[in-house]
């Protein structure tokens, strides 16, 4: 997922506490979508249940895939009622991956998620990338005085757009920030 | 800001380094203002120009003064003006994070002499600019930026008098007789050409995608 332009974002390795809950909340919120693996486990697990229920409540996008065949709980059932739902045992490895990257690709368009960036602020390239992956960059367009433009492939809604990159400023360039 | 004369800003975004970007749509086949007037009518400069003077029109009216405006950032594709570049604006939302810029020969000669910024100045250097894309002459004897502070500009007398009253006022070098705002200097040009008008389909479709709820605005 992440090789292709998806944040993956998953609550392993949250530190125990009482801030945790609080954590998987707002990475939720800023979430594009939200995929959710069912298992047996899962489907009588209140907290699962409790998350599936706030991304909901919140509007994002949901994905839910099955791992294996059983019966849904009534909660889950309720919850998940409507929403597009994909069964891993059905598939190969390969052909499961590209069913996820592609109904992702595809909630993540129908929801809208170019105005929720804009409204819930910047895009926070991942560590592993100087960029957010969504973009890909081609060739140099031009070099001015405050930035580097290039020619660039948004990939989830598949145009080309130009991307301007700020030239790295020091300290005491940022200093000069000019007083009206 | 949702303007047909002004670049769109798609998304942004900060990179793990702290380094910003900006996702602009793409202005494909754009010529810079010079090369798409090249041999064309009076006609079709006039309209560049009330092009020009709508972006500045709808920047102004939203408080924002450009600072930048030069030959590399106003461009032509299909026949639409686009205003490039608002890296160096200013506006009172954002005073505080305006980057200081090096001047410019399209500068007023004011700001030269450090008087700040202002809507009659971005009018001077749309002037200057389309000046010089319209008649491939710059209006001053000197090339130094530095020479240029007290150095008045002499437009030439126009070889269509349509453009050569308006040009005066846009490059005059004293500030009283110049255009106070986009919307006088637009005022003028429909003096002389009756087709151009300043509301098209496409400026008021911005207008309203770009309008604020008002509770109660009825």
């Amino acid at each position: 997922m992440n090789d292709n332009a998806c944040h993956v974002w998953y609550d392993e390795g949250i530190a125990a506490g009482g801030k945790w809950r609080d954590e998987i909340a707002e990475t939720i919120l800023a979430s594009s979508a939200f995929i959710v693996f069912l298992s047996p486990r899962c489907t009588v697990s209140e907290e699962c249940l409790n998350e599936i229920g706030f991304a909901l409540d919140q509007q994002i996008p949901i994905l839910a895939a099955l791992l294996e065949q059983f019966g849904l709980s009534p909660g889950m059932q309720l919850s998940l009622q409507n929403r597009q739902a994909l069964e891993r045992c059905r598939y190969a490895d390969d052909a499961y991956h590209a069913k996820v990257r592609a109904r992702v690709t595809q909630i993540i368009v129908k929801g809208h998620v170019g105005t929720r960036r804009f409204e819930t602020g910047r895009t926070q390239a991942p560590a592993d990338a100087g960029f957010d992956p969504r973009y890909i960059l081609h060739s140099q367009v031009a070099d001015g005085a405050s930035g580097v433009v290039y020619r660039a492939v948004d990939q989830i809604k598949s145009r080309i757009v130009t991307i301007k990159r700020e030239k790295m400023k020091t300290v005491d360039e940022v200093s000069l920030a000019m007083e009206f | 800001m949702h303007h047909p004369n002004v670049v769109t800003a798609l998304d942004f975004g900060l990179e793990d380094s702290g380094r910003e970007y900006l996702v602009l749509d793409l202005q494909e086949n754009s010529v810079p203002l010079a090369q798409a007037c090249a041999d064309q009518p009076v006609s079709v400069h006039l309209d560049s120009l009330s092009q020009g003077l709508r972006a500045l029109h709808c920047l102004h009216g939203k408080g924002v003064v450009h600072r930048a405006i030069e030959p590399s950032n106003v461009v032509v594709a299909d026949g639409r003006l686009k205003m490039l570049d608002l890296a160096f604006s200013y506006s009172k939302l954002s005073a505080s994070h305006a980057l200081r810029r090096q001047n410019s020969l399209y500068d007023a000669a004011e700001v030269m002499r450090g008087v700040a910024a202002s809507q009659v100045f971005d009018l001077y250097s749309l002037g200057l600019v389309a000046y010089h894309a319209f008649t491939g002459v710059f209006p001053f004897s000197l090339e130094s930026v530095a020479e240029r502070e007290f150095e008045i500009p002499r437009p030439q007398d126009d070889v269509d008098p349509r453009r050569t009253g308006m040009m005066a006022r846009l490059l005059a070098f004293d500030l009283n007789p110049r255009f106070k705002t986009a919307l006088d200097a637009f005022a003028a040009i429909a003096d002389v050409s009756s087709e151009i008008v300043l509301e098209t389909a496409l400026t008021r479709e911005s207008a309203l995608q770009t309008a604020q709820f008002q509770p109660g605005g009825w």
